[in-house]
């Protein structure tokens, strides 16, 4: 059984404030921001005037400007994971990595992260966009454990905000950097255990996010909220199908915004329990979503039993849900 | 245990001489190149009067006017893998796939590929660059018995040339486009089974080899070919004395990367020439595709009791190798 020992995240200090948004195109609108997105400010590494100025809409300026790169937003994230798992990172064997928005195609950021930890260990990308996270759980759990080391880092970094283009489109209301870190284990308990698992391909559907190498991200914003939060909510149903009833359940959605949580929860997963809504100050971090949201929950996580089920269908190529034991 | 069902591989049709790169006047010639670098010419999926007249400075128009991406040359792989297993695309349960050069992250170049085969399972990237072969079939390897689907598909794809500053004297040299797929399966026998699969890196070398996302391919090129010279030579010994493998019946592959190199490898190994299987010298280094390109290119040739080491290194650092026997005959 593989368990979770440590939770990082981070986030560059830049932000887009919805009044900033109103100030790029006049597209936005603050009401339409406030009420139809749910999200207040987006974590940036870009220097605001230079999307003033510019928009992005040469993308290929993003990373001259940007004060961070996904790699050092993924190592700060991991350096808090390493803390609370209480452990140095010489002592992880094998670290994956994933993101969408990389500097360099290669080498891996898995390998740009233990590079930078000074690692001298098996490091490769498993990548699957917004459901990275649950797929590498799912995926390691059925590894034979003693094929896994004692200590295995999982990262995760997006910039998807040097990908939107800000003089048009309203992807850029969505956005925001960040990075997050797991460490896990097969043998050493931990403050969370992965409990059940399952990941499958998703149905043909409208490709709601795509992220270019080069160009710009795009949102089908009409099948945005209710598309991915229907497909969210019937992964859910599915996954509490096959669980015996939680004692006390936070669901954790794949979510471009607030308002897809709030939907969600208003289809029916509010009966069943707990919604986690992305922080409304930072937007959405793509790939890095789920690491970012158990750290934010990481230091609250204790006591009773309690389950986490993290959801992601409607967004990507392949649905997942992951069921989390916490206080096993 | 795994076997391998059958192979594929793709190529663009554009050939990149060495007298063409030397009338580049970059400061090659071509005799230097064929001494050094061991290749007589490449494949490329970029026009050539693109490559003569601009030297590919804006390598992001090279997509737009690409005779084929990595998704293309993927799809044809997969397609002639997947043909060659006698299996159809709605049984594979799992692709996975290896890509330095996608056009998307979201979804990712293996995802796209399956949707276009109407692969009904899961798909993701498993990413490492040029140790991939190594890198997929360690990575499926470690799954408990079980667990895995019934036939797997694993693809690598490169369209390196985009990523070439012609100007450059070394790196017009070096790449080519290629694709490479392999089916496998945990549960039907196939020619060849996995015997032993084994990968590792040193990630504080991370930085000498890279693609810029927004530009050129550039490397440390002395150091990483000491690096892998010595890399392969050390995963070929190991093998050698865990499996006592005999050079007069069995096979070499290596990273394509430099013919040359290879056959430092190969002296340094006592390999005989019949016996090391390569295709770089006349498609150049396609990346994560050269090694599984070259076992497809000679899969007609694998005979009853025959083993094959493949042993690749490349960017990351990493490395890795895979033994393989041939399975069908009953022999082994």
């Amino acid at each position: 059984m593989l368990h979770i020992l440590g939770a990082g995240a981070a986030h560059p200090a830049g932000s887009i404030s919805n009044e900033f948004l109103v100030r790029c195109q006049s597209a936005f609108d603050a009401s339409w921001l406030e009420h139809q997105i749910g999200i207040n400010s987006r974590a940036t590494v870009l220097p605001l005037d230079y999307i003033l100025e510019s928009g992005n809409l040469d993308t290929s300026l993003s990373y001259k400007v940007a004060t961070a790169s996904p790699t050092d937003l993924s190592f700060s994230a991991a350096q808090q994971a390493l803390q609370r798992a209480g452990i140095s990172p010489e002592q992880v064997g094998l670290v994956i990595g994933a993101g969408e928005t990389p500097v360099e195609t290669t080498p891996s950021e898995g390998q740009r992260l233990a590079g930078r930890f000074g690692l001298r260990i098996p490091a490769f990308d498993v990548c699957s966009g917004m459901e990275s996270l649950p797929l590498h759980l799912d995926q390691l759990r059925h590894w034979r454990p003693e094929a896994l080391p004692d200590y295995v880092l999982l990262v995760y970094s997006s910039c998807p905000t040097t990908r939107v283009n800000y003089k048009q489109g309203r992807e850029g209301a969505l956005f925001g950097d960040g990075a997050g870190a797991l460490v896990i284990s097969p043998r050493i308990g931990g403050k969370l255990q992965v409990a059940a698992s399952a990941v499958w391909k998703a149905a043909p559907h409208q490709r709601i996010l795509s992220v270019d190498t080069y160009a710009h991200l795009g949102v089908d914003f009409a099948a945005m909220f209710e598309l991915a939060a229907s497909a969210n909510f019937h992964t859910a149903k599915l996954a509490l199908q096959s669980l015996p009833t939680p004692t006390k359940l936070t669901f954790i959605p794949a979510q471009l915004s607030a308002k897809c949580a709030q939907r969600f929860k208003e289809l029916g997963a509010g009966s069943y329990g707990a919604v986690h809504v992305q922080s409304a100050q930072n937007g959405c971090c793509l790939g890095a979503s789920f690491a970012i949201a158990l750290s934010d929950l990481w230091d609250g996580l204790s006591g009773a039993a309690q389950d986490l089920l993290l959801v992601s269908a409607g967004l990507g190529h392949n649905n997942a849900w992951v069921q989390l034991r916490v206080g096993a | 245990m795994l076997h391998i069902l059958g192979m594929g591989c793709s190529f663009p049709s554009t050939e990149v001489s060495n007298k063409f790169l030397e009338d580049l006047q970059v400061g090659t010639n071509a005799e230097w190149i064929l001494d050094k670098i061991g290749i007589e010419k490449r494949l490329s999926s970029l026009p050539i009067e693109y490559i003569r007249d601009t030297r590919n400075q804006q390598p992001r128009k090279a997509r737009s006017l690409a005779s084929h991406k990595a998704f293309d040359l993927g799809v044809l792989a997969a397609e002639d893998a997947l043909r060659k297993a006698g299996i159809d695309a709605s049984k594979i349960g799992m692709l996975v796939c290896n890509c330095c050069t996608p056009e998307l992250t979201v979804p990712t170049e293996g995802q796209r590929i399956a949707d276009h085969l109407g692969v009904p399972g899961v798909a993701y990237e498993v990413f490492t660059a040029c140790p991939a072969f190594a890198l997929h079939l360690d990575f499926l390897n470690n799954f408990s018995e079980g667990t895995l689907p019934e036939y797997i598909l694993c693809l690598s794809s490169a369209t390196l040339t985009h990523c070439v500053n012609y100007n450059d004297r070394s790196d017009g040299a070096i790449w080519g486009d290629g694709a490479a797929a392999w089916v496998i399966s945990p549960k039907h026998k196939g020619k060849l089974r996995v015997v032993e699969t084994h990968f590792t890196a040193d990630p504080t070398r991370n930085q000498a080899v890279v693609v810029d996302t927004f530009g050129f391919f550039h490397q440390d090129g002395r150091a990483v070919r000491d690096f892998s010279v010595r890399q392969t030579v050390r995963l070929v010994k190991r093998l050698e004395e865990k499996f006592n493998l005999d050079w007069s019946k069995d096979i070499f592959i290596g990273h394509q990367a430099n013919r040359t190199m290879l056959e430092q490898i190969t002296t340094n190994r006592n390999i005989p020439a019949e016996n090391h299987w390569h295709n770089v010298s006349f498609i150049g280094n396609q990346a994560g595709a050269g090694a599984p390109a070259t076992l497809a290119m000679h899969w007609n040739k694998i005979r009853p009791g025959m083993r094959i080491v493949v042993a690749v290194v490349g960017a990351g650092l990493s490395w890795g190798s895979v033994l393989l026997e041939e399975s069908e005959s009953g022999v082994a």
